[in-house]
């Protein structure tokens, strides 16, 4: 079971706003509840959140990225309608009839689209061009978007977070706000005395792994684990291995995807620690896509690094399921895993 | 004159990703009177240093443009000494039948790219666009010529002078990126005249048209600049090309990028040097990679903050690549007002990571 | 060089589970160089020092990555069959009726799934038999996860060789003899590093942390590359000698570098080729290597392979012996670029 103070993270988390290169929103909450928790702080260059913990020897970095799928604005239209760009890898079929929040000020706006009576029948059917869609904040000409908005203004869905069942939870950017918590909560709750652990809350992961790539350079761990969120397609219409993962049955954990293949005993590690303390856990179908992983561990000489996720559905679309549970069990994952690399159970 | 007479030269010399000697060369002698130093890198960079007023340690901010440019490496001599070839970069093959060509074999030699003549296609085969292996190089020589003259791997490219339009507009080949390596030179010129407290490197990089950046990457790593401006073109509109988000018109200045890919206190500091000195410039959204030498720039070592700074050039990719000579001289001007006001204190500002609200 | 290709090309290694291929390497490499190692992503890297007095001596990295293509488990199904994904290059089309083992040797055949149409013949509709009527019993034999190669034991024509290990078993056991031959020269002026990658089967991957670690001044890196195989427009043709790359997938080679290897082939009378391609997957450890640092000037010598990422490729062991020769060439006398 989950504490209600995690549960409120992942609230606070899911409903504050980071996109790629605009992560401060994240960065804030993150900071404000890991202050003063026996971590020395700070950001780096390119904006990660870095928490270090302890002084053993064995450096490990456990990373989270903070950034989410969006869109930006990038231009006016004469009536005073917003142009946009998309963030990340967003399905444009989610756009046509939402509601955003833009900029920093969280000015209200909707993305609208024509009336489906004034459509022609083959209309109907297709799927509406980003290109074709505009935001809408009531503005009435360009002078007057461009005196409360400004181009690069990030755009995000207002998605509130709920909570649907005792077990399932919905809001938007589980992806990857699930690892932030799982990474902040092993902050939080656990010493090592035999490891200087890294939190590395990253930036950019939605376009490039940017950040934990530059975290991994200038951290120089001896291995990383990086905790995301994962697509969860077990839904009508999607058979395996397409549905990659089920909600409720545990952590995921990565085989490979496109940018690593994951470190093997590092891998074994956690399935034997997951048997051995009766965790559910599976693993991802999918072997396309990328995690930070992919870009850490080829940063300097090499550095050992797997990719455990939170199952989510619909992820990189404004409204994502999780199941708590599989939350819970990751954070207890992470921590065992952490713990036997303490313990010296576990070696490189 | 200059301007124009440094992006004729460089166009010229037409340096293929992968061959980019001849146009370092063109620097080293062009640059020499504003550089205290100059070498070439391990992979074949261009960099120029303009030393900082001051003691040592020194801010240090590195521009980068890239010397390559697209074009086509010669994949087979066949019968009748016709040559194949294929790309180097995203050379844009709909406008490669019948045009003429620069084949840089033991001599150069001109050639016509050609194909099946339209009067023996069927009528379905004329609307297509013919695949690159359907299309050749003629050079009219015979093939024994051929094959002396002309090895594998022979670099062929557009043949186009440079052209003067109305309004102080330049058309010709390779404008992307001889504009930017132009506006650097421009900035060269205006820093030897004013005072700098930091060390500027003018960086010509090597292969940004094929692939992943070798080029600025390993200068990044080379030279641990505090702060990397790319200066690249980006799309000029014309009536096909005017999406308002993506598209700017001639005239209107460099196009400062705004995104992951560019540090907001960097991206600020460009729009008040601007402003305060009423150079035009617009903004470019681009909410992934910029496309330019600042995305290899940025996760070198442990982070570099990076900006970029593009003109405006219409027709991108095509031997008729065209600007305007005034966003070139913008451009290098706001790129020597940067340079000229980075400090110790605006650098460890950078460091600290967060937007200005 | 058969025996060593012999030895090397039965070894399971895929992309991210290469130790027992690494340890074969090693055992082999041994007796040759001065010292080898394992970095912390699984490369081979050994060196062998150069016989120069000078202060600086010049440094030269030789790479092959030593993964090679697999089928990785995705899913059991009620049915007690196998779905998988490609790990590599290997061509789908060439999988239906092939024998493939598992890592502890468990046996498995590779079947399209009925009624697939030959236009729409792609990994995702096959699967992997392994003779279990339920998932319970194949759950007992494989599991997600599980990797399965293609039988990879060399088919002997005399010169040519026949297996789907030759990417890039036969890289490495190029590198191999062109230790063995060093080893017992007199003159050899450079230190040369020998690399064996890791995941370089799927991109250049772990050759970049290994060239971080080592910043020679020369890096030449030896992969297998599309030969003509019946009518394509290919113009690599086996047994012509190796191929100097001139370009390939993000890649283009150094003038000076391609020099360097044009010299060395002519002065050791080798027949040699020379590649000029676009496709994608031509994408070797040299874009990796080039990369790493502050730059490093790469080459890539190429191994004609008819069928290449096919379970049919075919090599020829003429063309592996001058490759090894041309390195040697360049090896054993002063490298100036």
């Amino acid at each position: 079971m989950l504490r209600p103070d995690t549960v409120a993270l992942l609230s606070r988390l899911s409903e504050a706003c980071g996109l790629a290169g605009d992560e401060g929103d994240v960065r804030a909450v993150l900071r404000e509840t890991l202050e003063g928790q026996a971590c020395e702080i700070y950001t780096d260059t390119i904006g990660n959140l870095i928490c270090r913990k302890g002084n053993g020897p064995v450096r490990v970095m456990l990373d989270a990225h903070m950034d989410e799928v969006g869109l930006v604005v990038a231009g006016y239209h004469d009536s005073g309608l917003l142009r946009f760009k998309e963030s990340g890898g967003l399905d444009p079929r989610v756009l046509p009839g939402r509601s955003v929040l833009v900029g920093r000020s969280k000015i209200s706006g909707v993305i609208g689209t024509q009336a489906v009576h004034l459509l022609d029948r083959s209309e109907r059917d297709k799927v509406i061009p980003a290109k074709e869609l505009f935001i809408d904040i009531g503005a009435r000409s360009r002078d007057e978007a461009a005196s409360v908005t400004t181009l690069g203004d990030p755009v995000y869905f207002a998605t509130r977070f709920e909570r649907l069942s005792d077990t399932i939870v919905k809001g938007k950017a589980f992806d990857d706000r699930v690892g932030c918590v799982v990474v902040a909560h092993t902050l939080l709750e656990h010493d090592y005395p035999d490891l200087t652990l890294f939190g590395v809350f990253s930036v950019q992961e939605e376009v490039g792994l940017r950040g934990a790539r530059v975290a991994a350079y200038h951290l120089a761990p001896h291995l990383a684990l990086a905790i995301d969120g994962t697509s969860s397609a077990d839904v009508p219409g999607v058979d395996p291995p397409a549905t990659s993962s089920h909600l409720g049955q545990g952590p995921v954990i990565s085989l490979l995807d496109g940018t690593i293949v994951m470190h093997q005993r590092m891998r074994e590690q956690l399935v034997t620690l997951a048997e051995r303390h009766g965790l559910p856990h599976q693993y991802r179908r999918l072997t396309t896509a990328g995690t930070d992983a992919g870009g850490i561990f080829l940063q300097r000489v090499g550095v050992p690094a797997c990719t455990m996720s939170v199952p989510c559905r619909y992820i990189h679309c404004p409204a994502s399921l999780a199941s708590l549970d599989d939350l819970s069990d990751t954070i207890r994952l992470a921590h065992l895993f952490l713990e036997s690399l303490d313990k010296g159970e576990f070696t490189l | 004159m200059r301007v124009f007479e440094e992006l004729a030269e460089l166009s010229r010399v037409g340096s293929v990703s992968g061959h980019e000697a001849g146009t370092v060369a063109v620097l080293e002698r062009r640059w020499r009177q504003w550089l205290d130093e100059t070498r070439v890198s391990v992979l074949g960079n261009f960099i120029g240093l303009a030393r900082g007023l001051g003691p040592m340690p020194r801010p240090t901010v590195a521009a980068a443009a890239h010397m390559d440019c697209i074009g086509f490496m010669v994949t087979r001599v066949e019968e009748g000494g016709f040559l194949r070839i294929v790309t180097v970069g995203g050379t844009d093959r709909r406008l490669l039948l019948g045009q003429e060509v620069d084949v840089m074999g033991r001599r150069p030699l001109t050639g016509v790219v050609g194909a099946k003549p339209p009067h023996i296609s069927t009528p379905e085969e004329r609307d297509k666009l013919l695949p690159l292996d359907e299309l050749y190089v003629d050079t009219g020589l015979p093939e024994s010529e051929v094959r002396e003259l002309v090895p594998l791997g022979t670099v062929v490219l557009h043949r186009q002078e440079v052209t003067q339009l109305r309004n102080g507009w330049i058309a010709g080949r390779y404008l992307d990126d001889i504009a930017g390596l132009a506006v650097l030179g421009v900035a060269l010129a205006e820093l030897r005249e004013s005072v700098h407290p930091a060390d500027f490197y003018a960086v010509g990089t090597i292969g940004e048209e094929a692939g992943r950046y070798p080029g600025a990457t390993t200068a990044a790593f080379e030279l641990r600049p505090n702060v990397a401006i790319a200066v690249d073109v980006t799309f000029g509109a014309y009536p096909s090309q005017d999406d308002p988000t993506g598209t700017f018109p001639l005239g209107s200045g460099p196009a400062i990028g705004v995104g992951p890919n560019c540090h907001p206190k960097l991206v600020n500091f460009l729009r008040d040097l601007a402003g305060e000195f009423d150079i035009p410039t617009s903004l470019e959204v681009m909410p992934g990679s910029t496309g330019t030498d600042a995305w290899g720039m940025q996760t070198v070592r442990g982070g570099i903050p990076t900006a970029t700074l593009c003109v405006p050039l219409r027709y991108m990719h095509t031997p008729v690549e065209t600007l305007s000579l005034e966003d070139i001289r913008s451009a290098g001007r706001l790129l020597a007002l940067t340079v000229s006001r980075v400090t110790w204190t605006f650098v460890e500002g950078l460091s600290c990571y967060d937007r200005t609200p | 060089m058969k025996d060593t290709l012999r030895k090397l090309v039965t070894i399971y290694g895929p992309s991210g589970r290469e130790a027992a291929v690494a340890e074969e390497i090693t055992a082999l490499l041994r007796p040759y160089v001065d010292e080898i190692h394992t970095d912390a992503l699984g490369n081979v890297i050994a060196t062998l020092d150069g016989k120069s007095t000078a202060p600086a001596p010049f440094r030269v990295m030789l790479c092959a990555h030593m993964d090679q293509s697999g089928l990785i488990v995705t899913e059991v199904t009620p049915e007690g069959l196998l779905r998988f994904s490609v790990v590599g290059r290997l061509r789908a089309t060439s999988l239906p009726g092939q024998r493939v083992l598992g890592l502890s040797g468990t046996p498995g055949l590779v079947r399209l799934d009925d009624g697939v149409e030959v236009r729409d013949i792609a990994s995702g509709k096959m699967h992997i038999e392994v003779g279990a009527s339920d998932r319970d019993a194949a759950m007992a034999k494989a599991r997600p996860g599980d990797v399965f190669l293609p039988t990879a034991s060399l088919l002997d024509f005399g010169d040519c060789q026949s297996s789907p290990a030759l990417d890039n078993r036969a890289g490495c056991a190029v590198l191999v003899e062109v230790a063995r031959g060093l080893k017992s020269t007199a003159s050899h002026p450079s230190i040369t590093h020998f690399v064996f990658s890791v995941q370089g089967a799927v991109d250049p991957r772990g050759a970049h942390p290994a060239a971080y670690g080592l910043r020679p001044d020369l890096g030449l890196v030896v992969d297998v590359a599309r030969a003509k195989t019946g009518g394509s427009k290919i113009d690599l043709i086996l047994g012509q000698g190796p191929a100097i790359r001139i370009r390939g997938d993000n890649y283009i080679a150094p003038p000076r570098v391609r020099n360097l290897l044009e010299k060395a082939a002519i002065e050791a009378n080798l027949r040699y080729q020379f590649e000029v391609t676009a496709a994608e997957e031509t994408a070797s450890d040299a874009a990796a290597i080039e990369i790493a640092g502050a730059g490093t000037l790469t080459g890539v010598l190429t191994l004609p392979a008819r069928g290449c990422w096919t379970t049919s490729a075919t090599v020829s062991l003429a063309d592996l012996e001058a490759t090894a020769t041309l390195l040697l060439t360049i090896l054993k006398a002063p490298i100036t670029l």
